[in-house]
């Protein structure tokens, strides 16, 4: 068997092409290694812009994502949270999907938990909503309307915090951590119809759909992309969370996959050349 | 090392074991998360969304307006009769025309309009000869993959096929960049599962 042949043999077992990615992974997660974290544009805004914000600020985090794409969300939502409760600012939590209330008052509840901060005052989950577009544009006339109670099913009016909640227009920015396209229903509904500033925070596999088009069209104020760009926030925050110890596992697993396609690409380049004669 | 958190790590591993082929382990932790997640699902719905807004304020006798928007709701389920079928398509026009309406004005300015704005904007606003090149290329870009979509078709003539042509380079970079960023969204999820098991469950990682 020639050389080709044996790596094309090796290569068309998958489960060869998994035990590598296997090996470089757990090398990278158990190594010592650190990756450099330079910040981007649409990071740095949207760190600047809750920056801006101070201890009068509200604002409406939407966790738009399930459990799947959990650790993938879960270290910018943990970012983003520790931003925002360590500038002070009033948050209100909802979640356009089943599973996304379930992970979201875990997620709410350690950060706030962290900082000794009071449910009702500093920070509120109302839960979750059937149908985002149908839910955001409820929410643009009315909160209390949209949810009468919160997730522990406690009336707004009791929660003081919900005292100068009205609508949409209450809140400084909504802030939407999603794994699908939810920011865009948040830029259609709540930013075009209801004129309020909307944040994204997204996984690495929405940032073609939201990069060029909403934060380049400039109707997303901020945007976050992955676990790289989590690292970049845990960067500007000065610490070092999961995303930026993961970045190093990342680019091990990116040059475990980029080297597995170029050697699958000239494998296949030769076998055409080949069969040319 | 608590319980929650081995129950978990096993879970894991037994979905890892697809990897390696397919097995029982795996087909039973698949439908407990399947199973899982509709219950789930379904009892947040009726908690948050039929009770507050439907039934409550019927049983407290706020209002009823909300009965009209649930029985339409119902009428869905008539699709499971062949007598009672032609129901559906009540809620469902109501549905479609009530989203076309209201949806339609707001998504065309989020996806197209405010889009082509902000390009212009922005090069009013920079003045910078790398804008001018940004906004040429988009422009570029749109006409070549709106032509390769909808004008290109034999005999449209040589110009018309020359930009359907670059079109087709236009969408394999956007379709390599969207790949790309798929893999890396993969990878969290996988490096997310390993961090899990070495960090919270075995102790491994500080």
């Amino acid at each position: 068997m020639s050389e080709q042949n044996k790596i094309t043999s090796a290569l068309r077992d998958r489960r060869r092409v998994f035990l590598g990615l296997a090996i470089v992974m757990v090398i990278s997660v158990l190594g010592p290694f650190k990756s450099e974290v330079t910040i981007s544009e649409p990071v740095q805004e949207t760190y600047d812009y809750i920056e801006s914000l101070d201890s009068s600020s509200v604002i409406m985090v939407s966790f738009d994502f399930e459990s799947s794409s959990f650790p993938e969300m879960k270290p910018l939502a943990t970012a983003l949270l520790e931003h925002l409760f360590r500038k002070q600012v009033k948050v209100v939590a909802l979640s356009l999907f089943p599973e996304g209330a379930g992970l979201a008052a875990g997620v709410l509840q350690r950060s706030a938990d962290e900082r000794n901060l009071v449910y009702g005052k500093d920070y509120v989950f109302l839960g979750m909503k059937p149908q985002a577009q149908a839910a955001i544009l409820g929410l643009g006339q009315s909160v209390v309307e949209t949810f009468p109670d919160d997730y522990y099913g406690t009336p707004l009016a009791e929660l003081p915090l919900m005292n100068g909640v009205t609508n949409l227009n209450s809140f400084d920015a909504v802030l939407s951590i999603a794994d699908g396209d939810s920011p865009s229903h948040w830029v259609a509904y709540g930013k075009i119809r209801y004129g309020v500033t909307v944040l994204a925070a997204v996984a690495a596999s929405m940032m073609t759909s939201f990069d060029a088009y909403y934060y380049g069209s400039g109707d997303l104020a901020g945007l976050i992309g992955g676990l790289r760009g989590a690292a970049e926030y845990e960067t500007l925050l000065g610490y070092r969370g999961m995303g930026a110890r993961s970045l190093p596992a990342l680019s091990g697993a990116h040059m475990y996959l980029a080297l597995i396609i170029i050697i699958g690409n000239l494998i296949s380049w030769r076998s055409r050349r080949k069969a040319r004669g | 090392m608590n319980i929650t958190t081995t129950i978990t790590a096993l879970l894991t591993l037994a979905i890892f074991s697809f990897l390696y082929k397919d097995n029982p382990v795996y087909k039973f932790v698949e439908r407990l998360l399947v199973g899982l997640a509709v219950g789930y699902s379904l009892v947040l719905l009726g908690f948050q969304a039929l009770y507050p807004l439907v039934l409550k304020p019927v049983m407290d006798g706020s209002s009823y307006i909300s009965l009209l928007p649930f029985a339409g709701g119902m009428l869905l389920f008539a699709r499971f009769s062949s007598r009672w079928r032609w129901l559906t398509a009540l809620p469902l026009a109501a549905m479609i025309a009530a989203g076309v309406g209201t949806y339609g004005p707001l998504r065309l300015r989020a996806y197209a309009i405010n889009q082509m704005t902000g390009i212009v904007n922005k090069v009013q606003g920079s003045g910078g000869v790398e804008m001018y090149l940004f906004a040429l290329v988009s422009l570029v870009g749109f006409v070549a993959t709106l032509s390769y979509f909808y004008f290109g078709r034999k005999g449209s003539g040589q110009l018309v096929n020359a930009s359907a042509k670059l079109g087709t380079y236009f969408l394999m970079v956007f379709f390599g960049a969207t790949i790309g960023y798929t893999v890396m969204s993969r990878m969290t999820i996988l490096i997310g599962r390993l961090d899990f098991l070495f960090r919270d469950w075995l102790g491994l990682v500080g």
